[in-house]
């Protein structure tokens, strides 16, 4: 039998997952622009500017991490158009603050072991892609749960 | 013009080429066309047959020829296919007005033939209306066919200047066609004194235009054939007279004044430079294509009309009928005029989101087409991130499939708050 089996591994760590240091430093290596607002131990409060596309618009977003509260997405800067048949944002917790829904937390798709950078700052670029083509119609192209289903 | 960055022009071409992609007839319409043109071609040359003993085939040219041919506005309106019924010869004392009888007498022989044929017949064709037999949404075509008589051996001639770069004589691939409005039309029955038409030629000579490289000359070669295949890659230049096309469309619609077809076909494919993507193509036909039309003293007319060279018959003029049509003369520059504007357009939407760029393509192209390729692109790159091959570049967040961050899949789902 392999004795490795019987080795524990550094997953104690890993539950606990990374902290708001480790993100952050992940982060500004492939963002070396972002404006860090607020870094305090566990949490902090970033801006970066994201462009979905190379015809798309640049837009602003923050990103609030708390190692306890998980991580919140906003775009920020600007009132968001809402298509002409439609009364509220796509794939968002709350449509006055613009605030996104990037992933399904029950399929566990993000949690604190997993990597800010290559998670949640990718899936918001792709949210602002299907954003940008909801304008014209008001129809969603990205997929996940469908908002305008009529029962 | 704002200068783009490659990047831009990659994915400028993409969307471009989707808008190809969506103004193209289908797979389905394709093929109803070819088993309905090879139909035709039986029927003419089975035993019973007068035609028999001159081998009739019914080949493609123009548009569908050329691969660029475009969907209507108005779904309902029928799509033109242009075909040569071509004859080996003919019997020597018939004339011009013989084989067009012939060809159509054949025709009205058959049951559903006779129904859909077209009285009288055209000045040069005959033409099958096949919507009249049919509510089926693939079968809304009609067919306009030529009669023509080729000599021996011609069939090898056409094989050979389709599948070598070598090939020069394109006079070689003429075909003699009928004409009513001749004065020969009921006497001449020398079929080398009858009208010269060159469809194979010009053919030959558009995608010796269009081809990019030695090896997709084969591939073109394969359009001649009896029963071509469909293509849904198509070469730029092909993507770029659909996109002219389309847009000639939404601007004058139904007029008769509108620029012809062959007239966009060809300044198009004389200002091609055999750029590799459809956007810069694009921007340099426009910018060109107006150059190609030249200026001749015109004896008929005592003084310098506007001519538009065909590439395979010098002395024929696509823009003959701009003297005695003014307005044609002046809806060309019009639509170039609104060409360039558009392109500004959509340049200037560069950075103020794909939905602003789907609203400009909406005026130049139609609503409906457009919002097919934004939604196809929109799929097509979820497809991309389901499949695991999404990329993010770092520092600004485009998304792609070359270089960057690897992006796992995700579903935008969130929990109860979002829904």
């Amino acid at each position: 039998m392999n004795a490795s089996k019987f080795i524990k591994k550094p997953r104690q760590y890993k539950k606990r997952g990374f902290s708001a240091g480790a993100q952050l430093k992940m982060i500004l290596k492939s963002f070396p622009n972002v404006k860090v607002l607020r870094y305090k131990g566990s949490s902090f409060s970033i801006i970066t500017e994201l462009t979905p596309t190379t015809l798309s618009k640049e837009y602003q977003i923050k990103i609030d991490f708390d190692k306890y509260d998980g991580v919140k997405v906003y775009v920020i800067g600007e009132v968001l158009k809402v298509a002409k048949n439609r009364s509220k944002l796509p794939h968002v917790y709350s449509h006055s603050e613009q605030r996104l829904c990037l992933y399904s937390p029950s399929k566990e798709e993000w949690n604190r072991e997993k990597l800010i950078v290559s998670t949640i700052i990718p899936w918001t670029s792709d949210w602002l892609f299907y954003y940008e083509l909801w304008i014209p119609n008001g129809v969603w192209f990205g997929g996940g749960h469908d908002e305008y289903r009529e029962n | 013009m704002n200068s783009l960055t490659e990047a831009q022009k990659k994915e400028f071409n993409e969307i471009l080429d989707l808008l190809g992609e969506t103004l193209d007839i289908t797979k389905s319409q394709f093929e109803a066309a070819v088993k309905s043109y090879n139909a035709v071609g039986s029927w003419l040359s089975r035993p019973e047959s007068l035609l028999a003993p001159y081998k009739p085939e019914i080949l493609t040219q123009g548009s569908f020829l050329l691969g660029t041919m475009i969907q209507n506005i108005n779904p309902n309106d029928d799509i033109d296919i242009d075909l040569v019924c071509q004859l080996i010869g003919k019997r020597a004392d018939w004339t011009q007005y013989d084989v067009k009888k012939i060809v159509g007498d054949e025709l009205k022989k058959h049951g559903i033939y006779n129904k859909l044929l077209d009285i009288p017949d055209g000045r040069r064709c005959w033409t099958l209306e096949y919507r009249k037999a049919s509510n089926d949404e693939k079968e809304k075509y009609h067919m306009d066919i030529l009669p023509s008589i080729v000599s021996h051996g011609y069939e090898l001639l056409i094989e050979k200047a389709y599948s070598f770069n070598g090939f020069q004589d394109v006079d070689e691939l003429a075909i003699r066609i009928t004409d009513k409005q001749r004065d020969d039309y009921f006497s001449e029955v020398m079929h080398d004194q009858w009208l010269k038409s060159n469809p194979f030629g010009y053919g030959k000579w558009f995608f010796d235009q269009a081809k990019l490289s030695f090896s997709k000359a084969i591939l073109l070669s394969e359009s001649v054939k009896p029963v071509p295949e469909f293509k849904s890659k198509k070469l730029p230049l092909q993507r770029i007279v659909q996109i002219l096309k389309r847009h000639r469309d939404m601007m004058f619609s139904g007029d008769d004044n509108k620029p012809i077809s062959i007239i966009i076909t060809t300044l198009a494919a004389k200002a091609y430079n055999k750029e590799s993507d459809v956007f810069t193509g694009l921007i340099n036909a426009v910018r060109n294509m107006s150059s190609y039309i030249g200026e001749r003293y015109s004896p008929e007319h005592g003084r310098i009309i506007k001519w538009i060279e065909n590439p395979v018959n010098p002395e024929e003029n696509f823009a003959d009928k701009w003297p005695e049509h003014p307005e044609r003369e002046k809806n060309y520059y019009k639509w170039q005029y609104q060409l360039e504007q558009d392109l500004i357009e959509f340049n200037s939407r560069v950075g103020s989101g794909l939905g602003e760029l789907q609203k400009s393509f909406s005026n130049s192209f139609g609503q409906t087409v457009s919002e097919k390729v934004f939604e196809q692109y929109g799929n097509s790159m979820r497809h991309i991130r389901e499949s695991g091959r999404l990329r993010m570049e770092r520092g600004t967040g485009i998304l792609g499939v070359s270089a960057g961050l690897p992006v796992k899949n995700h579903n935008f789902e969130g929990n109860h708050e979002c829904k």
